[in-house]
């Protein structure tokens, strides 16, 4: 017998019989035992893994559902980062008005300038507080796609 | 239109520029409104001040506050950029933002000055060399260097010590200047504070905006102190020496990404951080 096509005739697929003619002659050939050996191992590499496709899902699915967590957390404004954004804000309307030589002007006193700072300051806080309240909306959003 | 060899996703001219002018604008703009909240509740008024003279003042302020708003306009660059080409857009940003201060404070407001003191009889003991503009304080220069006077007093036009009318002459282009700089130290603030959490991220960009453009506004402030001797100091050297504050800023945030940069890049490669060797 001559060297058969070992891709075309050779059936791997599970509760399949081999030809008898094409075992008889991997008996007695070499070369096409080495053939077959080298198809069957590329056959393996190839060849899909069905546990890994779901394990990767539920590591992407893992590291998503984290990031989306601590994207929900660091959204989140506390007290104590509104309260800095306050005074920095109260520090900025302050500075305005100060470096642009609005209390040396006639009439102007300190206690408007403070409210006026102070004014500065509680809208800086709420703004920050909006902000954050809508990304944290967004995030909350984000994850639940 | 694309070019064809233009990085993907990078933007170019006033596209790219947009976002920082706007952040830059709303931040002036915000902060212009409470100056002048603060002049109409607080500052006593002898007389209702006319369109020309509120055009003036709110024009004055612009120009004064807007190269301080060039750090908003250097964080938006950041947030909105690809990051292809920051720098650039960042220094264009910030070139755009001082030429709009500059004519502001140093045109507007001064023609609309003018044209608001037009109506007075004392107008050229006033106003004797015309508009404040730059070409005004230019005929003040060349009056007080041909007619010296015996004694020089800064605030009297015609006795002003020349060095007090360079450093005037001078200091809108320094303005100019730190335009460029404030905004490219937004866009480093931006990329140093990146890893924060959002609300601390948003303080730490405003907490380092607002100090430097104080230290900024207080360099300044010491270096064109009127009491000082300006027949003998230079206006110029006094008027550009306090650009060294945001120049040394930008090299310690420069040095701070940089620390970061190889520490964590070090870390991830395996070998130990250059900065921190010896430490």
């Amino acid at each position: 017998m001559s060297c058969p096509d070992l891709w075309g005739v050779r059936d791997d697929r599970p509760r399949t019989e081999e030809d008898p003619g094409v075992r008889e002659h991997l008996q007695t050939c070499l070369d096409c035992r080495r053939d077959m050996l080298l198809i069957q191992a590329a056959k393996a590499a190839f060849a899909p893994q069905p546990e890994t496709s779901p394990r990767l899902d539920h590591l992407n699915e893992l590291v998503l559902r984290t990031m989306a967590k601590r994207r929900i957390q660091r959204a989140i404004v506390r007290p104590l980062d509104a309260g800095v954004t306050g005074l920095l804000g109260a520090l900025t309307v302050a500075a305005a008005i100060l470096t642009t030589g609005g209390h040396l002007q006639p009439g102007a006193t300190t206690l408007e300038l403070a409210l006026l700072a102070a004014g500065g300051g509680v809208a800086a806080a709420a703004a920050h507080i909006l902000a954050g309240r809508r990304e944290h909306t967004l995030a909350l959003q984000a994850a639940q796609i | 239109m694309t070019r064809r060899f233009e990085r993907p996703g990078s933007t170019r001219g006033m596209a790219a520029m947009a976002p920082a002018l706007k952040a830059a604008a709303l931040w002036a703009l915000g902060l212009v409104v409470v100056i002048v909240v603060f002049h109409t509740i607080a500052v006593a008024q002898p007389q209702p001040w006319s369109g020309q003279m509120w055009l003036a003042y709110v024009a004055g302020r612009l120009g004064i506050v807007l190269p301080f708003a060039a750090f908003a306009g250097g964080v938006a660059i950041w947030e909105r950029n690809p990051a292809a080409g920051r720098t650039r857009v960042a220094v264009l940003a910030g070139l755009v933002i001082g030429l709009a201060s500059y004519a502001s404070s140093e045109v507007v407001s001064p023609l609309a000055d003018y044209a608001a003191l037009a109506g007075e009889p004392d107008l050229a003991e006033i106003r004797p060399f015309g508009p404040r503009t730059p070409a005004g304080k230019l005929r003040q220069l060349r009056f007080v260097e041909a007619n010296p006077p015996e004694q020089y007093r800064m605030g009297d036009m015609t006795r002003t010590p020349p060095n007090g009318i360079r450093l005037l002459l001078h200091l809108p282009l320094v303005a100019v200047a730190f335009s460029v700089l404030n905004s490219v130290l937004g866009l480093q603030a931006a990329r140093l504070t990146t890893a924060l959490r959002t609300p601390s991220r948003r303080n730490g960009r405003l907490a380092i905006g607002l100090a430097g453009g104080l230290a900024f506004f207080g360099a300044v402030f010491v270096a064109g102190q009127p009491g000082r001797d300006w027949v003998a100091l230079s206006g110029a050297v006094a008027a550009w020496l306090p650009l060294a504050v945001p120049l040394l800023e930008a090299m310690v945030l420069k040095a701070m990404i940089y620390r970061e940069d190889v520490s964590v890049f070090g870390r991830l490669s395996g070998r130990q951080p250059f900065l921190w060797r010896g430490t």
